[in-house]
């Protein structure tokens, strides 16, 4: 009964969540502007390396010059799902004494972060549908031979990439207990994640050996897995084998994250409020 | 000659204030070590991360849209240097002045004895920013250094000037844009526009259609703000393009005075604090 109650109140959180984002939802297309812009220099970038630069497929790991921009455009959206005001919540919430109110609600505080992220996100990911439907129709090519099996791989590594972003984000922003001031912490973490998970480019770009030693770091699970699944370059025990090591990753650092907690908030002294 | 002499002591003590603005900047800062140090850590790894980048495409192409290596370094070091004189002088003013409107604390900067529009853009710079202008200084030596062009003095003054040109192209077209919040309550929605223009400066202009080039030049030059000035010291360049870049960077100052003029004859000073 208590844990069906507490399920609900997490659930109660994120239609919260969703209901706000649904508030803003004009707004919600605003980027979206810029983004066309970011968009267009990707294409053209990529196009004159490939046309002009002497790129090929073979130079970037089998990406076709369609393939490269079909990656870019998905990585463009799903960049949008990721938490991006994460740590900066969070070092609000601990500087201001925003989380002494937190704490002292019969809820977990990191329980709640979950429940406003997945209630943020779906709504994010259904305002996003007529836009990637926008693109699609003036890129003309994107995804044009999916399968219903690829989208579903797709879908659930998409859900694993989430999941692992969402949890590296939290463990960067549980350093806002030691640190005061996260601003920088939050960009470097930002760019190296960004480019180390294949969002700035793909992550053929780095020399064979790079490309393994990053296999052992969370970030490439974060990104450039999921949407290489989505384009179908990844397929069968590959593919079984990535999930795997996506959940591996989420497992580790879930657990991480709780072992941080449970320090930081054993030092912690909630001034102001 | 009285009102000259009277321009010159004006001028005086606005450098006199400034001088002030940095001295009380480094006291803050001072104060923050620990995060002054860490934000150099993160924009020295984060310039580190762009040149390995950088370097690794140059592994599997020999030029980018006809930049060689040398040549993309530098327009690299010439963006971090448009950039960091941005965020050193004024990005932070500028962007806290849609705040100071909305509140209304912009009326205890128009009772001070002090041109209001340089108050509100200077009043608060940014040490961090000049890292960033040291770095990319140092790029542009390192790129300049294995080109054709390294040494000529003539090249390198007129990229002085392009560089002050497109800081000016910068500065007035956010200002201009944050300034219509005289009239408009929410204006952030705007900043993505120059965002996804920054992306655009970020690249050569050669990778874009001639059309959109000329289009981005004419009207939008802070799409070709950092182009412009690399060509000028390491490449070839048309000196028409560099005349218009000055010309366009003098015509946004004005019509970023007037939009300013303009907004204070409708500012109402609603819920100020003063």
């Amino acid at each position: 009964m208590t844990v069906l109650t507490s399920l609900k109140a997490y659930l109660r959180l994120g239609l919260l969540s969703m209901q706000s984002q649904l508030q803003y939802r004009f707004r919600f297309y605003f980027p979206f502007i810029s983004g066309a812009i970011w968009l267009a220099v990707q294409v053209s970038l990529w196009t004159s390396l490939y046309d002009k630069s002497g790129l090929n497929a073979a130079k970037m790991g089998g990406l076709s010059l369609s393939k490269v921009i079909d990656y870019v455009i998905l990585t463009y959206f799903i960049s949008k799902l990721y938490p991006s005001t994460l740590i900066e919540d969070v070092s609000n919430d601990v500087r201001n004494g925003k989380l002494n109110f937190y704490l002292t609600r019969p809820m977990s505080y990191l329980g709640r972060l979950l429940s406003e992220f997945v209630g943020n996100k779906i709504i994010s990911l259904i305002l996003m549908l007529p836009v990637i439907i926008l693109f699609s129709l003036i890129g003309g090519s994107l995804l044009p031979d999916e399968t219903a099996r690829q989208v579903f791989a797709g879908i659930i590594a998409l859900a694993e990439s989430l999941c692992l972003a969402f949890v590296w984000n939290l463990i960067i922003s549980i350093f806002s207990f030691w640190i005061q001031e996260t601003s920088s912490l939050s960009f470097w973490n930002s760019f190296i994640s960004q480019i180390l998970s294949g969002q700035t480019f793909p992550l053929s770009v780095f020399p064979a050996q790079f490309q393994v030693i990053l296999e052992f770091t969370p970030f490439p699970w974060m990104n450039s897995f999921c949407v290489l699944v989505f384009l179908g370059e990844i397929h069968g025990l590959k593919l079984w084998e990535g999930l795997f090591v996506t959940f591996g990753w989420i497992t580790v650092l879930t657990c991480l994250t709780l072992l941080l907690w449970k320090t930081a908030i054993r030092r912690y002294s909630g001034v102001g409020g | 000659m009285r009102s000259l002499y009277i321009y010159l002591q004006s001028f005086a003590h606005r450098w006199r204030l400034y001088a002030l603005f940095w001295g009380l900047v480094l006291q803050r800062e001072m104060s923050f070590r620990a995060n002054f140090l860490s934000m150099l850590v993160a924009n020295i790894s984060v310039l580190f991360t762009t040149l390995v980048s950088t370097l690794f495409f140059f592994l599997k192409v020999n030029n980018l849209a006809g930049w060689t290596f040398p040549e993309m370094i530098a327009f690299l070091g010439t963006f971090q240097i448009i950039d960091g004189i941005w965020m050193t002088f004024a990005f932070f003013n500028v962007m806290s002045l849609q705040q100071m409107i909305r509140n209304g604390s912009l009326d205890s900067v128009l009772l001070k004895p002090v041109d209001s529009q340089w108050w509100v853009s200077f009043w608060k710079p940014n040490v961090g920013g000049i890292v960033d202008i040291l770095i990319g200084m140092c790029l542009v030596c390192y790129g300049w250094s294995h080109t054709s062009t390294f040494g000529s003095a003539y090249r390198l003054c007129a990229y002085v000037v392009e560089v002050m040109a497109s800081v000016v192209i910068w500065y007035s077209l956010n200002f201009i844009i944050t300034c219509l919040a005289f009239w408009f309550t929410q204006i952030g929605d705007l900043f993505d526009l120059t965002s996804g223009l920054y992306d655009v400066a970020q690249r050569p202009d050669n990778l874009y259609a001639v059309w959109v080039r000329k289009f981005l030049l004419f009207l939008i030059p802070l799409g070709v703000s950092v182009s412009v000035p690399s060509r000028v010291l390491v490449s070839h360049f048309q000196i028409i393009d560099s005349f218009w870049m000055i010309f366009i960077a003098g015509i946004h100052l004005v019509i970023c005075r007037v939009v300013w003029l303009y907004g204070l004859r409708n500012y109402s000073s609603t819920g100020s604090t003063l």
